[in-house]
């Protein structure tokens, strides 16, 4: 039992998400007591009945959505550091973010629509997910083409860097009311999702969590490399093809409910590996979704400025603990190689 | 278990007017052509010919990495719904890129092949890693990480996982490249003895002619006309293919020695037996001297329990070295 608890101590990982979960919904312009908190969310009423209408109708959906977004994005980000055998991969390395960004700055900025009906959240959603589909398509017909990972890579951040000329042609050219609108976007927000939204998040991360632990055998074989990967039975066509579209969906649906997310995905990976120190996907998995959904409670607690109504946009504080651990991951690996 | 050969029935891979290469676009590049060779259980060939020839991609052709342009790949002893995998193993010249992992995970990859995606190891599965680990000696290495290893243990660890991989055919790439000349000699003397005593199929790559005409069952040669002949080393050097394909330059293959031009005009009689006259001989041959053994200077060795000792106009040398700056003057 000993050994298990020591060879299976990243389940601590859970410990602290549910605590950071705790923290995130009781903190905000209203504090609440944590003991409220609770109460609250096992279904009693609080000291302040105001305090319950907050609590399920605010701080819940939007603690739920940090959770599936830094779940989703860490594991994505997780699968293309693995398949591209590259520390910098990201899930936007595909350009997948970079296509959602151009649907919606032609939604938003391409002409008068901003006034009019279609620019809900809603429409955003649709138009990002319509994007990154789009990108998705084509890196999967570059993919079948070309079977060199570091080419899809290059061509990858290659689609990526032209979608966001794309989108300064548009910045450039458009209202600046539109302008401010695409950028509040592209800010990122955790709030605001509906039931029917997170669910929908919930669904996609879901299967994207299934098929990343079934492919769990091929994403081990790929730390050896292709020939290897081969030599050992897996049939990396198919598999590539999976761990990309899983990746996309992930991506894709954080980016149209939440906007483009920078960071987590790139970032939480590595803080993951080093907390639980293997190699091993079965484990790395469930680990780095654990991690993802931490690091983002934490993210948006400290965006909430507690204790004040102010709120900082949840990309600054992202990048903000982003940085740092890229950093730190360069010249660690610099000096393993040595 | 001896290896057995010209017999059809221990034929564990038959290649069969295979033609290997590569095709880019509309162009292909072929870079050996009909070829027909057989592996034999129990046998340990060395696959020899200059770089760039073509080594690798037989190899990675033969374990199914890459499509033949032509021909085929024929395991006759196994049950045709056998998966190449279960048949053939590699070592690669691929570089691990993973370096957290754990020496014993990398070798319970060889065990891939017969687990399901939920990777659940069974006793059979271990008992194949555990003997795999014995074989190589690296007992001591299974709890470090890939970075702390040196290449010599590095290689001995790939070849645990292709053991683990419990495959009758192992296919190695340069396996002994890098590696200085104790860890060369440790894995080609692994490697025979595992095709002699596991009765596996083991088929190196590799430049160490010294060792390959020691160790090997049988040569593949390659290196013009797009062909491999095959044969037992002896002949091969006794015909002259081997010169034929490496040009030696200045080295005589059929004594095994560096050629020396003897340019001192010097001859030498020399006297005595065993390594201390092969080693004079040596000395004597590397400074220019010529040796004859009726006429010339005489030079005499006593071995004697102290150690040995020269002679030469009548002074007593304890040193090869003395004895040359004598010679000299």
């Amino acid at each position: 039992m000993k050994n298990f608890l020591l060879r299976q101590y990243w389940m601590l990982l859970i410990v602290l998400m549910i605590a950071l979960f705790l923290i995130n919904i009781s903190v905000g312009s209203v504090p609440i007591p944590l003991k409220d908190s609770v109460v609250t969310l096992f279904g009693g009423n609080p000291e302040n009945p105001v305090w319950r209408n907050i609590i399920i109708d605010f701080r819940l959906t939007k603690a739920l959505t940090c959770m599936l977004a830094g779940g989703s994005l860490a594991l994505g980000g997780l699968l293309m550091q693995t398949l591209f055998r590259n520390a910098l991969a990201g899930p936007d390395v595909l350009g997948l973010s970079s296509g959602a960004s151009l649907a919606v700055a032609m939604l938003v900025m391409a002409g008068t629509f901003a006034t009019s009906l279609i620019t809900g959240p809603f429409a955003i959603a649709l138009a990002a997910s319509f994007g990154s589909g789009l990108v998705l398509l084509l890196v999967l017909a570059v993919a079948h083409r070309i079977k060199d990972n570091a080419s899809l890579l290059l061509i990858g951040i290659m689609i990526g860097a032209a979608a966001s000329s794309l989108v300064s042609v548009l910045q450039f050219t458009s209202r600046s009311e539109d302008q401010h609108y695409f950028l509040v976007w592209t800010f990122g927000s955790m709030g605001g999702l509906s039931w029917p939204e997170i669910a929908m998040l919930g669904a996609v991360f879901s299967v994207g969590f299934i098929l990343s632990l079934v492919l769990a055998k091929p994403l081990n074989a790929w730390l050896l490399g292709d020939n290897y990967a081969t030599a050992l039975g897996i049939q990396i066509g198919k598999a590539r093809i999976l761990i990309i579209l899983c990746t996309s969906f992930l991506a894709g649906s954080v980016t149209a409910f939440c906007g483009p997310i920078a960071f987590i995905g790139l970032a939480v990976p590595h803080l993951a590996k080093l907390l639980i120190n293997t190699t091993n996907h079965k484990i790395l998995v469930p680990g780095t979704v654990l991690a993802g959904a931490s690091v983002m409670l934490l993210c948006d607690t400290v965006a909430q400025m507690p204790g004040s109504s102010f709120v900082l946009p949840i990309n600054a504080i992202t990048s903000l603990i982003g940085s740092p651990v890229v950093i730190w991951v360069i010249v660690r690996n610099k000096k393993i190689r040595t | 278990m001896k290896p057995q050969q010209n017999h059809s029935d221990t034929a564990v891979l038959l290649v069969n007017n295979l033609t290997v290469g590569y095709k880019s676009g509309s162009t292909t590049n072929v870079l050996l052509e009909n070829l027909k060779l057989v592996l034999h259980q129990g046998e340990l060939v060395c696959f020899m010919g200059p770089n760039g020839i073509g080594k690798s991609t037989l190899i990675r052709t033969l374990a199914g990495l890459q499509p033949p342009i032509a021909g085929s790949i024929l395991t006759p002893s196994q049950s045709t719904n056998s998966k190449r995998e279960e048949i053939i193993s590699v070592v690669l010249t691929d570089r691990i890129t993973a370096l957290n992992m754990t020496v014993l995970e990398l070798v319970t990859y060889g065990r891939y092949p017969y687990l399901d995606w939920n990777l659940k190891l069974n006793d059979h599965d271990e008992a194949f890693v555990e003997q795999a680990i014995k074989q190589t000696r690296i007992e001591t290495l299974i709890e470090k990480k890939l970075y702390e290893l040196s290449d010599g243990q590095m290689q001995m660890v790939m070849v645990a996982r292709a053991l683990a991989q419990d495959t009758p055919v192992v296919l190695l790439d340069e396996p002994t490249a890098h590696l200085d000349l104790n860890n060369r000699v440790e894995i080609m003397n692994l490697l025979r003895n595992l095709a002699h005593d596991s009765g596996k199929t083991i088929l190196v790559a590799t430049h160490e002619l010294d060792l390959a005409l020691q160790t090997a069952d049988t040569i593949w040669l390659t290196g013009k006309n797009k062909e491999i002949i095959t044969g037992i080393p002896e002949d091969l050097v006794l015909n002259g293919t081997f010169d034929e394909i490496f040009q030696f330059k200045g080295f005589d293959l059929k004594t095994g020695k560096v050629s020396h031009s003897a340019w001192r005009n010097t001859v030498i009689a020399l006297s005595g037996d065993g390594h201390a006259y092969l080693w004079t001989k040596n000395a004597l041959e590397r400074n220019g001297y010529v040796l004859d053994e009726n006429k010339g200077l005489p030079v005499s060795i006593f071995s004697s329990g102290e150690g040995i000792v020269w002679t030469f106009n009548d002074t007593t040398h304890t040193s090869l070295q003395q004895l040359l700056a004598e010679l000299s003057r």
